[in-house]
């Protein structure tokens, strides 16, 4: 750790930076052009320069990468740039799926539209890379912030402005119970810096902590803290109101973006911060019971919704509930499988969701509705996103040869080699994935073999039309070179135990 | 028991922090819950003076008791008809949730008194009561821990701060404005 | 000065946190419910300011420093959101709430 702060360090917070600043410019363009074209060029192609400098700092362009800055609060591992990415793929795809929506629905310049979703991002690239838990906690709420703002966009729709307030209570009430556990831990640490907190769980002569139950109720509440955020049961309440209530495009933002910063800050928190390897506080076994309901509530629920959105919101409550199962697996013994599967699993969703999204958005942009009966004969009126959209379902549904399959699989298989104890949970998981596919195959049966009440084609916009065009490239890419993805998620996996 | 004026004043703050704080949750009438919430607040300022920490208690003061309850009762002012005993409704299943409540809070309780606690360092170990708490001491110890570029400081935390400042500033305009056409 | 156990702050604070919780549970108003949330973020800062007396580090004077700031901003928005339901629907019970089934 250095002692001060030096130039190098910049380049480490430059893919972060960047984005506030294109946030800022953005935001200022609205001044001087009413023209949403080109301020939503500007926001999109402006994300080029944080992808520059987050390659730049992948491929050490500039000399060595600095391992950590800002007096180890922010890191510079494999783990931070793998969310880096993956926070500017979903910038990307949520700015360019809503241009067409935005501008029929939403009654906000576009300027104040995109520099929200960008500060936004810049807060969830940050979850992904803060060492501290202050820190960790002020970037939770750069990123929720906008998120309330943006399921209230619709001013005019009394829903909209109802998804925004319950959310806004539910997010304040769990970052106010994820403070309580964070200060319980800086108690009992006397640190929040997490490489000292590492440090002292993991110290040999330290083992009056196991046991200590003020550091197990730390490290519980945070975890309900981020349970509201990744949306699981219990504390998943507030994710079916919001996605229906809210626009849709910011919908789709709230269904990856928020779920993968959650994640991102969990494992940065317990595994990297090691409060998962205290010995004596089983909290695998909580997490492996939330994972079995929280997963059997979402995809069975999911069966009995009418409403696209809130079916997506169950399946997101479901998809949640696997990425618990890899969690589970992780907390057990601390292994990099786990989270191997974890990122994987991450990865692919982002991109299928995207997907999945750019249909219902499409639908919705031509029709103004979304009940799943709307997508009746979609596969007639608009051949090419009901082709998408189904693609992105079943790689959800995890019907092989999909990238969606092989990712749930490396899940459940580290979750099985863990032993005798999350046995039951793998199990629980296929009979869940068996559930999921009839709601899943269920929409692609309305989309190809129920005839349409009218059979016009639709007018899909462009930008939505590019959307579904990039994330089946995505999937198909990822699906082909899932190898390749999974090297590089096996180095930012591993980076998580390399600095301890 | 030694008693003292600190553990005297203690117990009294306490007490009015900790009434003042079931005065919020349990009146009917929401403009005396916001009034309680103004006592809460101060109490907590006291407190945080018994710790040797005027600074934070006064920002308290400036902040919560000041800033943040002016905004609450603004929004009171805004959006309540009639300030009768219906404004403010209870949940039909208070019960349950109580219960809960008060099992956790009951919980924490008995953890924080059976736990070991400041096991490690503390990464800045300076210092409330050691040399550099004269006059102003704390506060320039303070300020270098907010933005000092030279020795361990949380110049991050505080920059992203005020962004999120900015964004706030930002979406309360969009949401709050007028629709114009 | 502050002779008081360490332990004493922490349970005031963890009575504080719970009749915070229960108020967001329990009424129905969300100013009210804002207030209560209002009460839990105070406990919090309770805890850190007694826990950085008991560690004799400033580091937690810090942190109370950054919440009260950005609990404010979140104050802001969600008061802001409160004020422009009410424009549309004249009524802020949450229970009222309910062209969303829950």
């Amino acid at each position: 750790m250095t002692s001060q702060i030096t130039i190098e360090q910049f380049w480490l917070l430059s893919p972060e930076l960047s984005v506030v600043l294109l946030g800022f410019l953005v935001l200022g363009l609205d001044l001087l052009t009413k023209r949403r074209g080109l301020v939503t060029a500007v926001a999109i192609i402006g994300l080029a320069v944080p992808t520059f400098f987050s390659i730049s700092l992948a491929t050490s362009l500039f000399g060595p990468r600095p391992t950590s800055g800002f007096f180890g609060m922010l890191l510079g591992d494999q783990y931070s740039l793998f969310f880096q990415f993956l926070f500017l793929i979903v910038a990307f795809g949520v700015m360019l799926a809503s241009y067409g929506y935005a501008e029929k629905y939403l009654r906000v310049t576009p300027g104040e539209y995109y520099s929200v979703i960008l500060f936004s991002v810049a807060g969830m690239m940050l979850m992904g890379s803060t060492g501290e838990l202050i820190t960790i906690y002020i970037a939770l709420e750069l990123t929720s912030i906008p998120l309330y703002i943006l399921a209230g966009f619709s001013r005019t729709d009394t829903r909209s402005a109802e998804a925004a307030i319950k959310y806004v209570l539910l997010g304040a009430m769990s970052s106010a119970i994820l403070l309580y556990g964070m200060a319980l831990t800086y108690g009992v640490t006397g640190t929040t810096d997490l490489h000292a907190i590492a440090a002292v769980i993991t110290s040999p002569q330290h083992g009056i902590l196991s046991g200590n139950l003020m550091l197990l109720a730390g490290a519980v509440f945070m975890f309900v803290g981020f349970g509201f955020k990744i949306s699981a049961v219990p504390f998943h309440m507030w994710a079916p109101d919001i996605y229906e209530g809210a626009p849709t495009p910011a919908t789709l933002f709230f269904s990856v973006g928020s779920k993968a910063a959650g994640f991102a800050a969990i494992m940065r928190i317990f595994v990297f911060g090691g409060l998962a390897s205290v010995s004596g506080n089983y909290l695998w076994v909580m997490v492996a019971i939330i994972a079995a309901i929280t997963m059997t509530l979402g995809n069975v629920i999911a069966l009995l919704q009418t409403n696209i959105k809130r079916m997506m919101a169950y399946s997101s409550i479901g998809q949640a509930g696997y990425l618990l199962v890899g969690l589970a697996a992780v907390m057990i013994h601390n292994t990099a499988a786990g989270i191997l599967g974890l990122l994987t699993f991450l990865a692919v969703y982002v991109v299928t969701n995207i997907g999945a999204f750019a249909g219902i958005i499409g639908l919705a942009d031509a029709t103004g509705k979304e009940n799943i009966r709307d997508f009746d004969g979609l596969g007639r009126r608009s051949p090419w996103i009901a082709f998408g959209m189904g693609l992105c379902l079943l790689s959800l549904a995890g019907i092989p040869p999909q990238a969606g399959f092989m990712s749930k699989l490396f899940i459940f298989f580290a979750a099985w080699q863990q032993g005798s104890g999350l046995t039951w949970l793998v199990v629980l998981g296929l009979l869940n994935s068996a559930i999921a596919i009839v709601y899943y195959v269920n929409v692609l049966w309305r989309m190809f073999a129920v005839d349409p009440a009218k059979r016009d084609r639709l007018t899909i916009p462009g930008s939505v039309n590019l959307t579904m065009t990039l994330s089946v490239i995505g999937i198909i890419a990822l699906t082909i070179a899932f190898g390749v993805l999974l090297t590089h998620v096996g180095t930012s996996a591993n980076s998580l135990f390399t600095l301890h | 028991m030694h008693v003292d004026l600190a553990s005297i004043a203690f117990w009294v703050i306490a007490i009015v922090l900790v009434g003042a704080s079931l005065a919020v949750v349990l009146q009917r009438n929401i403009v005396h819950a916001a009034l309680a919430l103004i006592v809460v607040f101060g109490a907590a300022a006291g407190i945080y003076i018994l710790l040797n920490a005027e600074f934070i208690a006064i920002v308290q003061v400036l902040i919560y008791a000041g800033a943040v309850t002016i905004l609450i009762l603004f929004a009171i002012m805004l959006t309540q008809h009639s300030m009768g005993r219906n404004s403010n409704p209870f949940s039909t299943q208070w019960w349950l949730a109580a219960l809960i409540c008060i099992l956790l809070g009951g919980g924490i309780i008995y953890a924080v008194g059976h736990s070991v606690m400041a096991i490690g360092t503390a990464t800045s170990p300076v210092l409330l009561a050691g040399e550099g708490s004269g006059v102003g001491g704390t506060v320039v110890r303070l300020g270098q821990l907010l933005y000092s570029p030279f020795q361990y400081s949380y110049v991050l935390p505080f920059e992203i701060a005020s962004v999120v400042l900015l964004v706030a500033i930002v979406g309360a305009i969009m949401i709050g404005r007028e629709e114009e056409e | 000065m502050g002779e008081m156990p360490v332990t004493a702050y922490l349970i005031v604070s963890a009575l504080l946190f719970t009749i915070g919780t229960i108020g967001v549970l329990v009424r129905r108003n969300p100013l009210v419910m804002f207030m209560s949330i209002e009460l839990m973020l105070n406990a919090v800062n309770l805890s850190f300011m007694a826990f950085a007396h008991f560690l004799n580090s400033v580091d937690g004077w810090m942190f109370v420093f950054l919440v009260l700031t950005v609990a404010a901003a979140e104050v802001v928005v969600g008061l802001a959101i409160i004020v422009s339901i009410f424009r549309t629907r004249r009524s802020i019970d949450v229970d009222d709430l309910n062209s969303l089934k829950g």
